[in-house]
C-alpha cells in the first residue's frame, strides 16, 4: 500500500523558534491519524505544510506531489476543515453548495443534499445567521460529499458543545470513512477521538515524540494501578509517568514485561490522554 | 457555466453593491423623472445653448455648453432655461412661468437635442462615478476581506488556482464593472426618456420629447466606448489596488493610498518638482479629459461622436500600452502574494 503522505526532515522556523524541527513520518492509505500535541507544538504548521499553505524546508510529498507548488492540484483529492470559523459569513447555504458543486470535480451533490436534509439548515440562510453547530454541519456536508483521498481536520470541533462534537465524529466514522480514505486530525479533545483513531502521532516542540498504530500503543504501553504499599516495587521497574489517584498510584510503563506488572496490581491500556501526559512530561525532563 | 464564470458570480454574491447600486440609481431616476424631481436646485445658464458654433444641429455641444448644462438641475427648471433665453433676447422683461413640458417644446429641435444629449451624458457620468467608486473599494477589499475573516482557508481548500481567483477579481473590477456602468447608463437613458415622456404627457406637453433616437444611439455608443477605454486604461490602477489588497496586513486603503501620496510629497521636498503628481493625475483623469477634447477649437463643438473618436485616440497612445504592461506586472505580484503569503499567523 502506498503512502499518501511522506515527510522527510520537514522543518519550519518562525524567526528563532523552530516550529518543526526536521520531522519525518509517513501516512499510508486508509488510516485515521491523530496528530496530538500541546499548543505551539507545531501541529498546525505541519498540517499547513501538508496542505500547501506554508513554505517549509525538507521533503514533503502528498499524493506524490509537492503540496507547496501544486496546491490546487492536490486539492482535487484533499479536503480540509480548518475550524468552524472559516466558511465565509456572507454566503448563502445554497450558494456555497452550488459553488463547490461547480468548482470541485469530485463533489457529489446528492450526498450533500442527503446530509443537509437531516439538519435544520435552511438553504436561503446566510452562514452568519447559522449557529456554530450548524456551520460545522454545513461544512461537514460539503466535505463529505467530496470523494477525496485525504481529509485534514484541524481542531474541527473547536467551540462546539459535547453533543455536537460526538455527532461530528460519529458522522465522520459512519458515513465518511470507508477504510480507503485517510483522515488526519488534530484536536485538544483527545478522549473524544481516541476510539476512532488507527494511528497516533504525538508532537512536541517541533519534534515527533510518538508515531505508532493503536495496536502498537496497546502492545508497548501499560498502565498500572498499584496500591501505595507496593509503589516502591513498581517504581523500580522505571515507569515513565506516575500519577496519584484515589488510594491507588497510576503508573505508565513502556516496554516493560506485562507479567511482572500484573503481579503488582491492575494493568490496562493507558488512555491517549494519560499516555500523552506521560510522554510530554518525559519529553520535558 | 465554467469555473471562471462561477468565480465571477461569487464576486457578485459577495459584493452586492456592484449590481444593487446601479439598480438603485435607476430606480431613483425613474421615480425622479416621473415626479419631475430628477435634479433639484437652481440653474445657472447664460442661455446660449447651441447658439455658438453650428447651433447644435446634430446634438452637438461645445465644452462651454456642457459645462453650463451640467449645472442644470431640474427638468422642471427647463422653463427657467426658456425664460432666461427670452430674457437674453429681451432683457428686463418679466415672464410668467410655464409648465416644463411646454417650455421644453418651445425650444427649437436642435436645441432640444443638445439638451437631451447633455442629460444623457449626465446619466452616464453619474453611473460611471458610482461604479467607479464601487470598483475602487471592491478592488481594495477583494484580496483582503477573506484574509481578515480567515475564509481564505475555505477558498484555498477548493481545487482553484490562486491565479484563477485573482484574475476573476481583476476581470470583475477592470472589465465587468465598466461594462455594468455602460449598460446601466444606456438603461438609465431609456428610463429617463420614458419617465420624462410620461411626465410630459401627464402635465401637458409633448410626450416623447426626450426620445431622440440618434442622440440615444450616439450616447449609448459613447458609453460603451468609455467602458472599453476605462477597462484598459484603468487596468494598472485596478492591478495596483489588488496588489495592495493582497499585501496589506491591515487597512488596504492606507497601504494603497499612502505610498503614492508619500512619493508626491518626497518629490516635492527633494526636487521641488511634481512629475509624479502629474503622472498620477494623467493616469486617473485621462479618459475624462480626452473625452471632451475639442478637436478643432473654435469652430465645431464636441459631439457624442467626437467623444467616441477622442476616446479611441487613447487606444493608440503609448500610455495605454505601458499601462497594460504595468498592469500585467502588478497582477503577477498580486497573484504571487496570494499564492505564497503565509497566513499561519
Amino acid at each position: 500500500m502506498s503512502n499518501l503522505i511522506e515527510a522527510r526532515g520537514l522543518s519550519k522556523s518562525f524567526g528563532s523558534t523552530r516550529a518543526l524541527d526536521g520531522i519525518s513520518f509517513s501516512i499510508p492509505e486508509g488510516r485515521i491519524v491523530g496528530l496530538i500535541g500541546p499548543n505551539g507544538a507545531g501541529k498546525t504548521t505541519a498540517l499547513k505544510a501538508v496542505l500547501g499553505l506554508t513554505r517549509f524546508e525538507g521533503e514533503l510529498s502528498v499524493l506524490g506531489r509537492d503540496p507547496y507548488h501544486k496546491r490546487h492540484e492536490i486539492m482535487q483529492d484533499v479536503c480540509f476543515i480548518a475550524d468552524v470559523a472559516v466558511l465565509p459569513r456572507w454566503i448563502r447555504v445554497q450558494q456555497v453548495v452550488d459553488f463547490v458543486a461547480a468548482t470541485h470535480p469530485r463533489f457529489r451533490p446528492e450526498i450533500c443534499e442527503q446530509f443537509l436534509s437531516r439538519t435544520d439548515i435552511k438553504r436561503k440562510s446566510r452562514v452568519r445567521e447559522l449557529s456554530k453547530g450548524m456551520i460545522t454541519q454545513l461544512h461537514l456536508a460539503l466535505v463529505m460529499a467530496i470523494d477525496a483521498k485525504l481529509l485534514v481536520l484541524d481542531e474541527p470541533t473547536l467551540g462546539l458543545d459535547i453533543l455536537m462534537r460526538k455527532q461530528f465524529y460519529e458522522t465522520l466514522l459512519n458515513d465518511y470513512f470507508d477504510g480507503q480514505r485517510t483522515i488526519l486530525v488534530t484536536t485538544h479533545q483527545v478522549e473524544e477521538i481516541e476510539h476512532i483513531l488507527t494511528d497516533l502521532m504525538f508532537i512536541n516542540r517541533g519534534r515527533i515524540v510518538l508515531d505508532a498504530s493503536m495496536e502498537d500503543v496497546a502492545g508497548r504501553y501499560v498502565q498500572l494501578a498499584v496500591h501505595p504499599d507496593r509503589a516502591e516495587e513498581a517504581r523500580a521497574l522505571k515507569p515513565i509517568a506516575i500519577r496519584q489517584g484515589l488510594g491507588r498510584m497510576h503508573m505508565v510503563f513502556a516496554d516493560t514485561p506485562r507479567n511482572e506488572l500484573e503481579k503488582l496490581g491492575e494493568t490496562g491500556v493507558p488512555s491517549v490522554a494519560d499516555l500523552f501526559v506521560a510522554l510530554m512530561q518525559g519529553d520535558r525532563s | 457555466m465554467n469555473r471562471f464564470a462561477w468565480l465571477m458570480r461569487r464576486e457578485l454574491w459577495e459584493h452586492r453593491a456592484i449590481w444593487a447600486a446601479p439598480a438603485i440609481v435607476l430606480a431613483l431616476l425613474l421615480l425622479g423623472s416621473v415626479t419631475g424631481n430628477v435634479f433639484m436646485g437652481d440653474i445657472h445658464i447664460n442661455a446660449d445653448i447651441g447658439q455658438d458654433g453650428d447651433g447644435g444641429g446634430q446634438g452637438t455641444l461645445s465644452d462651454e455648453d456642457i459645462a453650463e448644462l451640467e449645472s442644470i438641475r431640474g427638468v422642471e427648471d427647463l422653463h427657467k432655461l426658456e425664460r432666461l433665453e427670452k430674457l437674453d433676447k429681451a432683457p428686463g422683461q418679466n415672464f410668467n412661468s410655464v409648465p416644463a413640458g411646454e417650455a421644453f417644446s418651445m425650444l427649437p429641435p436642435e436645441k432640444r437635442e443638445s439638451v437631451v444629449a447633455v442629460i444623457y451624458a449626465l446619466v452616464t457620468a453619474v453611473m460611471f462615478l458610482v461604479l467607479g467608486s464601487i470598483g475602487f473599494f471592491y478592488s481594495l477589499d477583494a484580496l483582503y476581506s477573506d484574509r481578515r475573516d480567515r475564509s481564505i482557508l475555505f477558498w484555498k481548500s477548493l481545487p482553484l488556482s490562486d491565479a484563477e481567483t485573482v484574475l476573476a477579481k481583476f476581470c470583475m473590477a477592470a472589465a465587468a464593472i465598466p461594462v455594468i456602468a455602460a449598460a446601466a447608463s444606456v438603461v438609465g437613458q431609456l428610463v429617463l426618456a420614458t419617465g420624462v415622456s410620461l411626465k410630459f404627457a401627464l402635465t401637458g406637453g409633448e410626450a416623447g420629447l426626450l426620445w431622440a433616437p440618434q442622440v440615444l444611439a450616439a450616447s449609448s455608443l459613447a458609453s460603451l466606448v468609455l467602458a472599453l477605454v476605462c477597462a484598459l486604461w484603468f487596468a494598472p490602477l485596478v492591478a495596483y489596488l489588488l496588489l495592495a489588497s493582497s499585501w496589506a496586513p491591515k487597512s488596504p486603503f492606507l497601504w494603497a493610498v499612502l505610498p503614492p501620496v508619500a512619493a508626491v510629497m518626497l518629490e516635492k521636498i527633494a526636487f521641488g518638482t511634481k512629475h509624479f503628481a502629474e503622472f498620477m493625475q494623467h493616469r486617473m483623469m485621462a479618459p475624462f479629459e480626452t473625452m471632451f477634447r475639442d478637436q478643432n477649437p473654435g469652430d465645431t463643438p464636441v459631439a457624442a461622436m467626437d467623444v467616441v473618436s477622442n476616446l479611441l485616440q487613447l487606444f493608440t497612445s503609448p500610455g495605454m500600452l505601458l499601462g497594460l504592461v504595468a498592469a500585467a506586472a502588478l497582477l503577477a505580484g498580486a497573484i504571487w502574494l496570494r499564492r505564497y503569503r503565509d497566513e499561519t499567523t
